[in-house]
């Protein structure tokens, strides 16, 4: 459990506690409500209620959700903050982004569509640090507010590889053909869209019935009824997540190394399908 | 070739001045006033603040302090400092957004992306 | 004094209109409308009907010129197109063709 450190030692001067060092991966989704610091591979969603900062070698391939995001690495995803995304001159970015503040520093590199200065309080939703909003391959989270769906298919390996060399072919080897049709050269991207939160229900709706996960197609379904009160599921999940940081590719907790009933590999899992 | 003093004959839209309809010229052009029709240049743009141009604008380079509505397109640099305002598409090699700017719209660099995550996202 | 600038390589298809001085080295195409003066550099080009309080041809133009104050046309200006101004200066040199009408100052 290395892999997941929690650098409690405050001489390390930064607020950030937690950190995915350099030379590992994690699949699946990181929801938190503290510091995060990616310096390693992360493929899914992450969700925080305080500040991402992807260090210059991280990566992260999925959604990002949180209140303040910084990248000096790569995403690949579309991010939504509540409260501001810097990109540093070495941060490499493909994905919309959505924050009431936005600033893009000399030298980085961005290719998607910029929203700025939409308040909150216009998405209530999305006012609670972390909220459980679909974005990319997020899914209502059936251990606890929908107990009731199909059982889980029996737990897997821990997805924590520590070896650098396998990255590569990792990241190829999941990933399975981009079923979609390539739009083509966006320049610069012309789609004119309502909202990214529009964009991102629809992706929702437009998943529902892909042949991603037994259980999936229920909760991709249930996705959209749980948009709307996510405060009392968000309520539940606190309880259970003790602690700060919990990955929930069914592995890997750092509070109680507990290991949680997994749900299958997806090869698709993080994956960002094209709009349009 | 982003050097001001390229032309010594310095353009400028004035501030109480409007332009309708296309403009196209080969030095750096300041528009403090109104420009409605596309801006085609072989220089560099200056968009002060106040500065309002609607319109579609292909340049070598601009700096955005004012407000435009429109696709900007930048064969080197597009700046948007503090205080400007854009909706529109920007495309340059670089772009940057300062703190305090306001845009809304797409974003196209050459993001140069390590193999493997290229076809991360079908873009 | 003239705020606004056409640099020499710049073209303009359309209208510019404003109530500050304009001064053209380039080309503008269309139509000037100003309640300040204009003046047409040499080299400038100005292929439209020029309304304004004052203009000053250097240049070319080619289009009519509704001066309220004065129209200048300097040495070496080639001017085509009819005049309206209450004061009219043509100058030795200028090259002019058109009619001029000084009637009430319009």
């Amino acid at each position: 459990m290395a892999a997941i450190q929690r650098q409690a030692n405050p001489k390390h001067g930064d607020a950030i506690a937690t950190v995915i060092s350099e030379g590992t991966q994690v699949v699946g989704r990181v929801d938190g409500r503290e510091d995060l610091r990616i310096q390693g591979y992360v493929e899914g969603t992450v969700n925080l209620s305080e500040t991402l900062v992807i260090d210059n070698g991280g990566v992260v391939v999925g959604g990002v959700r949180v209140r303040e995001l910084v990248v000096h690495g790569i995403l690949v995803g579309d991010a939504v903050a509540s409260g501001r995304i810097v990109l540093h001159p070495t941060a490499r970015v493909v994905g919309d982004l959505q924050a009431p503040r936005i600033v893009v520093q000399p030298g980085a590199a961005l290719r998607g569509q910029l929203s700025m200065g939409e308040t909150e309080s216009e998405n209530p939703q999305e006012a609670s640090g972390g909220g459980r909003q679909g974005m990319g391959r997020w899914r209502t989270s059936s251990r606890v507010a929908a107990p009731a769906v199909a059982p889980r298919a029996p737990a897997r390996p821990v997805r924590v590889t520590r070896s650098a060399a396998a990255r590569p072919s990792g990241i190829l080897a999941r990933r399975t053909p981009e079923p979609v049709a390539e739009p083509g050269p966006r320049i610069p991207p012309q789609r004119a869209r309502p909202s990214v939160r529009e964009s991102i229900r629809e992706q929702i709706r437009e998943r529902a019935p892909a042949p991603v996960e037994v259980d999936d197609e229920a909760e991709a379904l249930e996705a959209e009824d749980h948009d709307l009160d996510h405060d009392g599921e968000q309520e539940a999940l606190d309880l259970e997540v003790d602690d700060g940081i919990d990955v929930d590719d069914g592995t890997i907790t750092t509070s109680n190394g507990k290991k949680q009933a997994a749900r299958p590999r997806v090869p698709a899992r993080g994956k960002h399908s094209v709009e349009g | 070739m982003v050097a001001p003093a390229m032309n010594p004959s310095h353009c400028l839209i004035g501030l109480r001045m409007t332009v309708r309809g296309a403009l196209v010229g080969e030095e750096d052009l300041v528009v403090e006033g109104r420009v409605e029709g596309n801006i085609t240049l072989s220089g560099h743009l200056l968009i002060a603040e106040g500065g309002v141009v609607e319109s579609d604008v292909e340049v070598e380079s601009a700096d955005i302090h004012g407000h435009v509505i429109g696709d900007v397109a930048a064969a080197v640099a597009i700046t948007i400092h503090p205080g400007a305002s854009v909706h529109g598409n920007l495309r340059a090699p670089r772009i940057v957004i300062e703190d305090g700017a306001h845009f809304k719209g797409g974003v196209d660099m050459d993001v140069d992306l390590p193999e493997g995550l290229q076809r991360a996202r079908g873009r | 004094m003239a705020n606004t600038v056409i640099g020499s390589t710049i073209v303009i298809d359309g209208e510019i209109s404003g109530d500050e001085g304009l001064v053209v080295h380039g080309t503008v195409k269309g139509k000037i409308d100003l309640a300040e003066k204009i003046e047409v550099a040499q080299g400038g080009v100005v292929e439209a009907t020029i309304a304004a309080r004052v203009v000053t041809v250097h240049g070319v133009v080619a289009g009519d010129i509704h001066a309220s104050e004065r129209a200048d046309l300097r040495p070496e200006s080639q001017v085509i197109g009819d005049i309206r101004s209450p004061r009219v200066l043509i100058a030795d040199g200028a090259i002019f063709k058109g009619s001029v009408d000084m009637g009430n100052g319009g």
